[in-house]
């Protein structure tokens, strides 16, 4: 039976993939599909209201191969498709602006053994767009395999020279930025101001939104910073570019921003600077948000309903750090701080605080990161109004 | 190009449009079966269809099928002929067509269509000259840079799927996640890529939903078959629907799962019914077969009253007081409902009906009017009722069809003359290539109603801007209705980008989000805004005057970004 709480969707494979795509200036994806694949990048439009994967009036970024005259993809299946599929290839690697063409499959596409790979494979051509193929899990991966995944391809693609690190330069590999709007936005100043105020520079972020040229600078690097959303791809990215992997945990919260910062400052011989830095702006965001924690977050029940392993887990420590009760230990009959995503409903009788892929109810103009010590600050601020909000309503 | 000789009728364009598909009604069948003598003994007519002055048909026996083609020769006479080669066809069924041809020797082929016409069922769908949907022109081509003049993309609708059997039923999708997942499930509508894509209304009755969520290892261990069993068999045990509705999508049809035997089991042993449409198969007759076992529950017999009619096309409780109202209009009493309504069983007087009278036909197509037919009843299919006219129309043929004297004219709604005085201050533009004004400019093809007819009538003054690759004339304003209308060529983006800067207050589009009408400020608007009826009318006008008012930025529109 259908589940309606707010978190009832598995999200699969190809969402991942959109993701990462939409997250890639200058990339098309092609998918061995039908026109589902158009449909479901709907999902991606409607999460990022400046996604690039479906412009009304330009060339879609997601392209699915069935495009046959017979309506009914499954039976077209059973025609040779090859040629129709190579002329897909040919259009998309010719657009101007295409830097980035992957290849994946959509579930039922992956049992009838079509030499998509193959195809991709030959349309990769020197002075022509990165061109790489995503090995699809389509039919039982879920959407964080499918932005590792293409992560990984790109890793394993592009052009990423050994011996060109910079003293002080780092890279980030594994950031999950699923939107181009002002929360990531957010999310990357704080992350390169913490990593400035440890005297690093960050010389490339993956995903963030550039394209080819920001995620070859990775080669200037001499240390990767390894997120958790693309293991695979930080440790290509350092094994090809002989830079020092540092494998770091989501910065959310006071205690794991810390520990994130202690780890890149060990990798980089700063420690004793992370500590000063990490008490200093620790400090300064209890101070901000003691009045909205104490008064108002402090003691309520919380429940956390994600599919996203490290986001789940940072947000548990972050109930911790709040006084919000995740166990047993809450009222019973008390309504919940609910952190989930809202891909299948919105709770605004729960206290939900919109967390996790997607977002369709929160667009924010203004920056609003989520980690890091500014990124604390905001989680407060959205916490304690959607308690008091939800205290208003109820009287 | 533009048909402008009457002075009350919405403008038409006279380009050669696909003839709207006409099936024949009672009254046209039984006439049909007579004037060919009877059909051969042992093969009956069907699908008997008017394509524009063109009859097609089917004579059918058992497996066996010959399609006859009836037109007019040049004395006027009816001419048969046989759809396709009957060279390898037994020559028996060749001997059809002179049957045929003989008993049609002395009718003439206009007296025919017009008796066939009296009653014949009006389609509007993929068979019937509807326009090209959105599935054909925007999901299947990838590059839509080179059309930047388009702004229609009507969307075929298949309301088959939102029927209610008004009972508690359950739906199962057979299906994988990456299937199930394919759009957003949340009702954020304001986000969609198309306007008006939402999730759809709940039906009435209590509903559960499940999915089998085919994963890798069911696959590889062939297991989707017996996941369909499992699902199938709980859902009829436990829930005891009144009905279930089983989808199954690409996946499993691939590998190669039926449902059949599972469907005959749990309809002998659990007796509920199951409803399953295909990704592969028509799901049209699977429909007309449900309603045709509803119909059969029904107590449709015994005595008819003429003046008591089942009203079918129903979309909101708006329309269906309208809907009754205008019936009252022809003294006729609404007995039944049908569409998206079938719970027959909570009309008690259902059984005295005597016609099915369509109030909007648009986008139930697929469930072909034969199951009322079939069951003696009369059908009224026509234009939907929308605006003065429309409803001027509809009364009109219904009274035809159904023997009755129409009504001089529908009372107009309290309001509507202070509305068209706020309406002809605004200008509502449509624009796209020739093909996109005709269908907004002419009824039927693809919403059943003419835009521009509409917004006339409302009072609005309508540009057409129509794209031109050449030099093109202007059409000057023009009185149409009660508003005014005129044409204006464009050839090229920045054209098209000078037209909607000014004098422009609203422009139609299926997009929801239009980049060249936000790049101006303007708000967009589509067919969904219409509703049927005389009070659907004033709400449509209404509407589309607060979407006037709304342009964002009335001071600062310069610094709107361009659009991409």
């Amino acid at each position: 039976m259908k589940d309606e709480s707010p978190c009832a969707s598995r999200l699969p494979f190809l969402n991942g993939v959109y993701i990462a795509v939409d997250a890639l200036a200058g990339a098309y994806l092609i998918v061995d599909g039908p026109y589902c694949v158009f449909t479901k990048a709907e999902m991606q439009y409607c999460h990022n209201l400046r996604s690039r994967l479906l412009p009304p009036l330009g060339h879609r970024r997601v392209v699915h191969t069935g495009q046959v005259s017979d309506r009914e993809e499954v039976k077209s299946l059973s025609t040779d498709r090859t040629a129709l599929v190579d002329g897909i290839f040919a259009s998309v690697c010719a657009q101007p602006d295409a830097g980035i063409v992957l290849s994946t499959t959509f579930d039922f596409h992956e049992l009838v053994g079509f030499p998509l790979k193959e195809l991709t494979r030959r349309h990769a051509r020197p002075g022509g767009p990165l061109v790489r193929h995503i090995p699809s899990r389509s039919l039982g991966g879920t959407w964080l395999e499918g932005y590792a995944r293409t992560c990984a391809a790109l890793a394993e693609g592009l052009s990423l020279r050994p011996g060109r690190g910079r003293k002080d330069a780092v890279a980030l590999v594994g950031y999950l930025r699923d939107r181009d709007e002002p929360d990531h936005a957010g999310n990357l100043r704080e992350l390169k101001r913490l990593l400035k105020a440890l005297g690093l520079t960050v010389e490339s972020v993956w995903l963030s939104g550039g394209g080819r040229a920001e995620l070859e600078a990775a080669e200037r690097a001499s240390l990767v910073i390894s997120l958790p959303y693309a293991r695979e791809a930080a440790r290509l990215v350092a094994k090809r570019t002989g830079a020092k992997l540092c494998e770091a945990e989501l910065p959310l919260g006071l205690s794991a921003t810390e520990r994130f910062l202690l780890k890149v400052a060990s990798a980089t011989g700063r420690r004793a600077r992370a500590i000063r830095l990490a008490a200093a702006e620790s400090r300064e965001a209890v101070r901000d948000t003691q009045a909205h924690v104490q008064r108002v977050v402090a003691g309520r029940g919380a429940v956390i309903l994600q599919e996203d392993p490290a986001l789940e887990s940072a947000l548990r420590e972050l109930c911790a750090e709040l006084g919000l009760l995740t166990g047993g230990e809450a009222p019973d009959d008390a309504p919940r701080v609910c952190f989930a995503p809202t891909g299948d409903a919105f709770g605004a009788e729960l206290m939900h605080v919109p967390m996790g892929y997607p977002n369709y109810v929160e667009h924010p103009v203004c920056e609003r990161p989520f980690l890091g010590y500014t990124g604390f600050r905001h989680l407060v601020d959205r916490v304690a109004s959607a308690i008091l909000r939800r205290e208003a309503s109820a009287a | 190009m533009f048909d402008q000789t009457s002075k009350n009728d919405p403008p038409r364009c006279n380009d050669s449009a696909p003839a709207a598909r006409r099936r024949l009604g009672r009254e046209g069948l039984l006439y049909f079966n007579a004037v060919i003598g009877g059909p051969p003994l042992g093969w009956s007519v069907e699908n008997a269809v008017l394509r524009g002055r063109a009859i097609d048909f089917s004579l059918v026996r058992k497996s066996r099928r010959a399609e006859l083609h009836l037109s007019r020769d040049s004395a006027g006479r009816i001419k048969a002929s046989a759809r396709g080669d009957l060279s390898g066809l037994p020559e028996e069924e060749r001997g059809l067509l002179d049957e045929v041809a003989s008993a049609l020797a002395g009718t003439a082929f206009a007296e025919l269509l017009a008796r066939l016409n009296r009653d014949a069922l009006l389609y509007c769908d993929a068979d019937g000259g509807s326009a090209p949907s959105r599935y054909e022109s925007y999901y299947r081509a990838v590059d839509h840079g080179p059309r930047w003049w388009k702004f229609v993309y009507p969307e075929a609708r298949f309301l088959e799927q939102e029927v209610s059997f008004g009972a508690r039923y359950a739906q199962i999708s057979h299906a994988t996640l990456e299937c199930n997942l394919n759009n957003p499930r949340l009702e954020v509508a304001s986000l969609r890529f198309f306007a008006g894509d939402e999730r759809p209304a709940a039906k009435e009755g209590r509903y559960s939903y499940t999915d089998t969520d085919i994963g890798e290892a069911d696959v590889v261990g062939g297991r989707t078959q017996e996941l369909l069993g499992r699902a199938l068999e709980r859902v009829a045990r436990e829930e005891k629907p009144a009905f279930i509705h089983l989808k199954t999508t690409c996946l499993p049809e691939l590998v190669g799962d039926t449902p059949l035997p599972f469907i005959a089991r749990i309809e002998r042993e659990h007796g509920v019914p199951v409803l399953w449409t295909s990704k592969t198969h028509d799901s049209g007759p699977v429909y007309e077969g449900m309603v045709a076992r509803l119909l059969a529950s029904a107590p449709l017999s015994g005595s008819r009253d003429p003046k008591a009619v089942i009203l079918a096309g129903l979309s909101s409780e708006e329309t269906r007081a309208e809907a009754a109202a205008l019936c009252g209009l022809l003294g006729l009493r609404v007995v039944g409902e049908a569409f998206p309504n079938l719970d027959f069983a909570a009309f008690p007087e259902i059984g005295s009906a005597a016609a099915v009278v369509w109030y909007d036909p648009v986008g139930w197509a697929k469930i072909s009017d034969d199951v009322f037919l079939r069951r003696g009843l009369k059908v009224v299919r026509w234009h939907p009722p929308y605006g003065a006219a429309g409803a001027r129309s509809w009364l009109a043929r219904v009274a035809a069809v159904l023997g009755l004297q129409a009504p001089a004219e529908a009372p107009a709604p309290d309001g509507l003359a202070e509305l068209i005085g706020a309406c002809r201050e605004r200008t509502v533009a449509l624009a796209g290539d020739p093909a996109d004004i005709e269908l907004l400019t002419s009824r039927g093809r693809a919403f059943g109603f003419s835009v521009a007819g509409l917004l006339c009538e409302l009072g609005f003054n309508v540009r057409c801007l129509v794209r031109s690759p050449g030099p093109a004339p202007r059409r000057a304003r023009a009185p149409r209705g009660a508003g005014t209308i005129e044409f204006e060529p464009f050839s090229t983006r920045a054209a098209l980008d000078r037209l909607l800067s000014k004098g422009t207050d609203l422009v139609f589009t299926h997009f929801n989000h239009d980049p060249r009408l936000e790049a101006r400020g303007l708000r967009g608007f589509n067919d969904r805004v219409f509703e049927p009826g005389l009070g659907g009318m004033l709400r449509t006008g209404r509407t589309l005057l607060a979407r006037c008012a709304a342009r964002p930025f009335p001071r600062h529109r310069a610094h709107l970004a361009a659009s991409s």
